[in-house]
């Protein structure tokens, strides 16, 4: 079998790689006619990507195509399809974003880190997937710079880029010990040697995988902006342009949790039950969740509180991953199965926090208060009066934040704190009860923030407010983000289907050590049952519900 | 497998001359340092002065911080040497292989370019990769040439 990837699988990352150069130059062009143009080339790119995703989706091109580090599987075309299809209102609310003669570079920045995002889901390979990271990360660097004049946005650039070198260092330390551990950098390669060592505590082996997997994680918290490395994000979005702020809320997020998955996923802990990964998993998620959620209640400015709100959020999506797929394959509950799979609320959950915190800069990346911007709850008081729309658009961006019963963040919290309450029972585990029961306190408590933005656009009255300016592309960008949320808000299933769709992978990776397609070229990879669980036993109902396991049992063994 | 507990003891004493060749360097070290400051105290002779107290008692008179502010020049020049460096690197082993893989000699040649070229990786694929790598510097060269970095006034 040939080991060099058929360029024909790349074509959307290609495509979005050319137009991004293309971008870069022809922003530098004399005529000013043709800098204006540069926006309109994002977007069409990101339409071409889109085709194509959707083509080959349609005519089932996606399967099992692999090679140089890279392998696509259900979650890369999850990924695919979240990253292009939200990369369409990030470019329309970034539109007049930076100066005008360095909107080329800006917008050249945006579309590779999109590309870096988009080959995060299908690297197969420490290597590659530490590469896509870092093009996700490094030109967010860049934009943050680039969003505004001032020395604030400076500050804020070079904070985020020294931390960010200094987490992917971190990062790459932990992949060197797992690679050192494995003799080998793919990820299917490493899965077997890390899953054997975690099977026995006190020797060696277990000390030098712990410590991949936990500096592997730890780096990539950076990304997520959960606790332990979460001191940059308010600096930083505070200093960046709304918009970019909104940019970095999703696509450094996605890529970060894709990248956790495919880590967690090394340690068998969604099927074994592993102390330690679960131990880490759980401070992280219970101290991010606290402390966001304390340090964003003390914020009157609202771009900083977005920022603290945003680690409160990685904690809630982090409950989703200690929860794992397996919950919702189990249990059979009629239709439902949504709710019981941790990894695919995750998915839900990162899209529709993605959406409405772009929803929320775009909106304050509109406003302008005195000619100056708009970032503090005095600023946006009165706001209904003057600007009805964007007052409401904040508000049901806020709501679904804050995960008010119709808008969708109620479904992704429904179904993250749902699917952790579903794997509870699976594993019989008081202690994930406990985490869901500190994530409802949680998300009580950030009510509170949110509903004082509110109440102040919605409620107060102000004899100068904020007023919008006059740019059209953003408003439909912010009007987009507005009919994404009601959409989601009345058809979840739809996109929880995707969800699901695109973590067919994980569960797949759970029985299966080595995920080869079989000789013949058939989709279905060979299914081993992963050798002995640490922890936790797998059920015995598991094996009526889940048929892949009771079969291989009688196969392979 | 990683290496257990035994192998890594059997490594470990692999690393003994090393060990021994860290602890002879430290206490050489050490014996100079303690020495040098002993023979000091008990030789010297105090004597102070305005060129004995300068920063360079021999050489030029400081005449500011060193955190001040370059020609932002300096900067362009570096990364534009970064271009052409990086492209070196790459360059280099890739020109000494290709040779190798388009037209082999001897049978062991030809057996381990027939292995590579069988996984995908064939001569016309090494070409379009070196090819995509220049072509991604190139807008790099045409970028900086358009934002100026070569006009020198």
């Amino acid at each position: 079998m040939s080991e060099v990837i058929s360029v024909s699988a790349l074509w959307p990352e290609i495509i979005l790689l050319i137009a991004g150069c293309a971008v870069l130059l022809l922003g530098q062009a004399r005529s000013e006619a043709w800098r204006r143009l540069m926006p309109w080339l994002t977007l069409a790119a990101l339409a071409a990507a889109i085709c194509i995703v959707v083509l080959k989706r349609h005519f089932g091109e996606f399967a099992f195509e692999e090679g140089n580090g890279l392998s696509y599987g259900s979650l890369a075309v999850f990924v695919r399809i979240a990253a292009l299809g939200l990369g369409i209102p990030l470019t329309l609310v970034n539109w007049s974003q930076s100066r005008e003669h360095e909107r080329g570079e800006f917008l050249s920045m945006m579309l590779m880190s999109l590309a870096g995002l988009l080959l995060v889901g299908p690297a197969d390979n420490l290597l590659m997937l530490f590469l896509a990271l870092e093009l996700v990360s490094i030109p967010t660097y860049i934009m943050v710079i680039l969003s505004r004049t001032n020395v604030r946005s400076l500050e804020a650039g070079t904070k985020y880029f020294y931390l960010g070198a200094f987490s992917a260092a971190i990062m790459a330390y932990g992949f060197s010990f797992l690679y050192g551990l494995s003799g080998t950098a793919s990820l299917s390669g490493t899965i077997e040697a890390v899953q054997a060592a975690l099977l026995e505590p006190g020797t060696l082996e277990y000390g030098l995988a712990m410590i991949g997997i936990l500096l592997s994680l730890g780096g990539l918290f950076f990304k997520i902006a959960a606790v332990p490395l979460h001191f940059y994000i308010a600096d930083v979005y505070q200093g960046a342009a709304s918009p970019v702020a909104g940019f970095l809320g999703f696509v450094p997020k996605l890529a970060g949790m894709i990248a956790i998955f495919k880590i967690v996923l090394l340690t068998g802990y969604w099927d074994g039950g592993h102390e330690g990964t679960f131990w880490l998993l759980w401070i992280v998620a219970v101290a991010s969740m606290t402390i966001g959620n304390v340090l964003a209640l003390r914020q009157a400015n609202i771009k900083r509180m977005l920022a603290y709100s945003g680690i409160a959020h990685a904690g809630y999506m982090l409950v989703g991953v200690i929860a794992g797929p397996l919950a919702g394959k189990a249990v059979d509950s009629g239709g439902v199965g949504i709710m019981g799979d941790g990894t695919a609320a995750v998915l839900y959950y990162i899209m529709i926090y993605g959406i409405a915190n772009l929803g929320a800069f775009a909106v304050l990346g509109l406003l302008r208060v005195r000619g100056g911007a708009c970032e503090t709850r005095r600023d946006v008081a009165g706001l209904i009066r003057r600007e009805p729309g964007l007052a409401l658009l904040l508000a049901l961006a806020l709501f679904t934040l804050m995960g008010l019963p119709p808008t969708p963040g109620f479904w992704g919290k429904l179904s993250l704190f749902g699917s952790a309450l579903a794997a509870a029972q699976l594993w019989d585990d008081p202690r994930l009860i406990v985490l869901v029961v500190i994530a409802v306190l949680n998300s009580a408590l950030a009510a509170a923030y949110y509903l004082r933005v509110i109440a102040a656009a919605l409620v107060y009255e102000n004899k100068y407010p904020a007023e919008a300016a006059p740019r059209n592309a953003e408003h439909i960008g912010a009007q987009l983000c507005g009919f994404l949320l009601l959409i989601f808000a009345f058809y979840p299933t739809s996109l929880m289907v995707q969800g699901q769709d695109g973590t067919q992978e994980l569960t797949e990776g759970i029985y299966s050590v080595s995920a080869e397609p079989d000789a013949d070229g058939s989709d279905i990879p060979e299914k081993v049952v992963a050798g002995g669980n640490s922890g936790r036993m797998i059920p015995a109902d598991m094996d009526q519900v889940v048929s892949p396991l009771s079969d291989n049992n009688v196969t392979d063994q | 497998m990683g290496l257990n507990t035994y192998d890594f003891c059997l490594a470990a004493s692999d690393l003994l001359p090393l060990v021994v060749l860290i602890i002879c360097a430290t206490g050489i070290t050490l014996f100079i340092l303690v020495a040098t400051h002993v023979v000091d105290f008990l030789l010297k002779t105090s004597r102070k002065g305005d060129i004995k107290q300068s920063t360079y008692e021999s050489g030029m008179e400081p005449v500011g911080d060193t955190r001040r502010r370059f020609n932002v020049r300096f900067y362009m020049i570096a990364v534009l040497f970064l271009i052409f460096d990086v492209e070196i690197i790459f360059l280099y082993p890739w020109a000494v292989l290709y040779p190798r893989l388009s037209h082999p000699k001897g049978d062991e040649m030809v057996n381990w370019a027939r292995g590579l070229s069988d996984a995908g990786y064939t001569p016309g694929f090494l070409l379009a990769a070196i090819g995509v790598f220049f072509a991604l510097l190139l807008v790099g060269f045409i970028y900086e040439w358009r934002r100026g970095v070569f006009k020198w006034n």
